[in-house]
């Protein structure tokens, strides 16, 4: 029994909305198709049908669930028709007289075989044709050879007879998936409260799991330890390596990472290591002639390992806001920027002092000169101690962020008598001074 | 494909190619810095590939390298900058270099450690860190092994196979004028740039021109465009 094919979906106040209902009856189903009825000629097409899939399940007990679901969805008389094909599901949901109609398996051809060929839904000048051929029942046309239908009737008449003997090709659901490799390990005789020293049995699940995700041609995007406590219960952790990988290597060093820093409030009596989210090994087409092409594989790897362990890779986003400090925002890139090819040439290619900002303001006490009504930094101290300013030029004054953070300030550009460009600020509101970097 | 029929692989080229190159050995030689002036004064005429380099911090020497983590990548090549100082704004940042910036200090010491072994980058920069011994002889391993040229901004210099540092010489200072006559930017700076490798001493002066990054003023009813009015 693979499906279970639901009619009847009306209500007291008329035609209820079949994908309102197929959300309900998700609930209780794993796959749910809607189809919307208009193909065909008969009433019956015109009425939208639900379809369920019951492969691997037991097909009445489903049937009478969702049956019962649509009565609370309020449905007035819902109807389903069970079988090993969709023809013959969809046909006993239509035409049947009880409320569920099993289909017994195997007999789908023998069971539609005295229904009108109208149950069917051919088109109007096949359905003429058989009608003058003298064909009623999808027994008489499924009883026929299939050469001679084929010279007849065409292909529209081959179509059609291959549903007469409940031959549908048609594929409502796609085939359910792999179930996701997973592996454990339970013992009884002992208990373990060091993680550190379940690496080995961990090390031996992840070589399971990896091995065969590597069959399917699949890496993991997500994979989640689990520990089974003594007391009963379950500690899980879930890894997300930078980029989809089966490498057993990879995994462990994720694994011995966090295991550092894991207090288990229990002592631990199994491991089970699954896959949550896979993704295929993708392979990359690059250049050939490109000198990057060559060693890309082997530099993505290396930045995946380095996003692994506490790293970003980061391309600046940048605004026009005032503040530099604000300015950019940093968007975290995968390791397969590694294929990325950069065109560059010309004058962006030369050197160039540029500001560095310090991670934080370095407050900072300065000796002042009047100049044109600023203050002008003539030397200032910080922890190293005085440094005298050959020059200060500025201010260049910022100011702006009432509806946020407000900000007034007055940068100025001074150069060392050292020889460093630095960048000194002083905040307009109060009077604070700050060093904001240098050029370098 | 599996370990096993990589093996094989391996095994059928060296039968076929005996006087075929290993691909790490490719790429034995070495990096120019992409200013004539600099590779001049280096032993190599450049940065060794597989061998360590350390600039001394100072005025111009991020600069310097930027210039040539943007010559590796102009040139097909990868570079990667490891940030570890997190001082970079995005404003003067190129797209074209690799940015890593670590958590820690110590993920980054394992994060160029990394980029240079794997032997996918000519050039791997590393800024901000101050490793000890150990790190040095780890780091200058994974350079040999993986043929990266590995350069360090820091203090330490042991291990280092050159040794870099620039000064600025105030003194010669290019200024912009101002209408009035007055130096009101500094145009350009002029470094001296020494090199130190074993029996090696060299030096050079070269100008760098100075970016600054656009002042954009923010016209707000509470705080207006101050510029030209008096202090509070």
């Amino acid at each position: 029994m693979s499906f279970v094919c639901l009619t009847g979906l009306v209500g007291q106040s008329g035609p209820l909305n079949p994908t309102d209902l197929s959300v309900a009856l998700l609930e209780r189903a794993p796959k749910i198709l809607v189809e919307q009825g208009g193909s065909g000629q008969s009433a019956a097409s015109v009425e939208p049908l639900l379809w369920a899939d019951a492969r691997g399940m037991q097909a009445r007990s489903l049937a009478e669930t969702l049956i019962g679901v649509l009565r609370q969805q309020g449905c007035q008389s819902p109807h389903a028709g069970v079988a090993g094909s969709a023809v013959a599901a969809k046909v006993a949901a239509t035409h049947g007289t009880e409320s569920i109609t099993m289909v017994p398996p195997g007999s789908d051809r023998c069971w539609i075989a005295p229904f009108p060929i109208s149950v069917l839904s051919p088109e109007p000048d096949l359905a003429n044709l058989l009608e003058g051929t003298g064909i009623e029942s999808c027994g008489d046309l499924a009883a026929l050879d299939q050469a001679a239908v084929e010279l007849h009737f065409g292909a529209a008449g081959v179509q059609l007879w291959h549903l007469a003997r409940a031959d549908d090709r048609s594929l409502l659901f796609g085939p359910p998936p792999p179930p996701l490799p997973h592996a454990s390990l339970e013992w009884t005789d002992y208990v373990l409260r060091d993680p550190e020293r379940l690496l080995f049995v961990i090390n031996r699940l992840a070589g399971s799991v990896t091995a065969s995700l590597r069959a399917l041609g699949q890496g993991a995007r997500t994979f989640t330890l689990i520990f089974s406590l003594d007391r009963g219960g379950a500690v899980e952790h879930s890894f997300h390596p930078s980029r989809p990988n089966a490498d057993q290597r990879t995994w462990m060093r994720l694994i011995r990472d966090e295991l550092e820093q894991v207090r288990l409030p229990d002592a631990v009596n199994g491991v089970s290591l699954r896959v949550d989210v896979v993704l295929p090994s993708a392979s990359i087409q690059g250049d050939l002639l490109d000198r990057g092409f060559a060693t890309a594989q082997v530099a993505e790897a290396a930045l995946a390992r380095a996003l692994d362990e506490k790293a970003c890779l980061l391309s600046p986003v940048n605004s026009l806001h005032p503040l530099l400090r604000r300015r950019t925002t940093w968007r975290k890139e995968p390791a397969a920027i590694a294929w990325r090819r950069t065109e560059l040439h010309g004058r962006c290619l030369e050197p160039r002092l540029a500001l560095y900002l310090l991670p934080e303001p370095e407050p900072i006490t300065v000796e002042t000169e009047s100049r044109r009504g600023f203050p002008v930094p003539q030397r200032y101290l910080d922890r190293e101690g005085w440094h005298d300013l050959l020059e200060a030029r500025g201010p260049e004054c910022i100011s702006g962020g009432a509806w946020e953070d407000p900000f007034a300030t007055d940068l100025y550009c001074c150069v060392r008598i050292d020889g460093v460009l630095v960048q000194l600020a002083r905040d307009a509101r109060s009077g604070v001074w700050t060093v904001e970097g240098s050029w370098q | 494909m599996p370990p096993a029929r990589a093996a094989a692989v391996q095994a059928l080229l060296v039968h076929r190619f005996p006087d075929a190159v290993p691909q790490h050995s490719w790429s034995r030689g070495t990096i120019s810095t992409g200013v004539t002036a600099l590779d001049a004064i280096l032993p190599d005429g450049g940065y060794q590939r597989g061998r360590l380099a350390v600039w001394s911090p100072g005025t111009g020497t991020a600069a310097l390298l930027r210039s040539t983590c943007l010559r590796v990548v102009a040139e097909g090549e990868r570079s990667a900058w490891i940030d570890i100082s997190r001082s970079i704004i995005g404003a003067c940042w190129q797209e074209g270099p690799l940015l890593i910036r670590p958590d820690t200090p110590v993920a980054g010491l394992r994060a160029a450690e990394e980029q240079a072994r794997s032997g996918g980058f000519a050039l791997v920069a590393l800024e901000g860190a101050d490793p000890d011994t150990t790190a040095m002889v780890r780091l200058s391993r994974a350079a040999h092994e993986g043929g990266s040229a590995l350069v360090l901004i820091t203090h330490t210099t042991s291990l280092a196979s050159l040794r870099l540092a620039s000064r600025p010489l105030p003194t010669e200072y290019t200024w912009r004028r101002s209408p009035l006559g007055e130096p009101s930017v500094v145009a350009a700076v002029k470094l001296r740039v020494e090199a130190r490798a074993s029996g090696w001493f060299a030096a050079t002066e070269l100008a760098i021109p100075v970016w600054y990054d656009e002042m954009r003023l923010a016209p707000d009813y509470s705080f207006p465009d101050r510029r030209g009015s008096r202090p509070r």
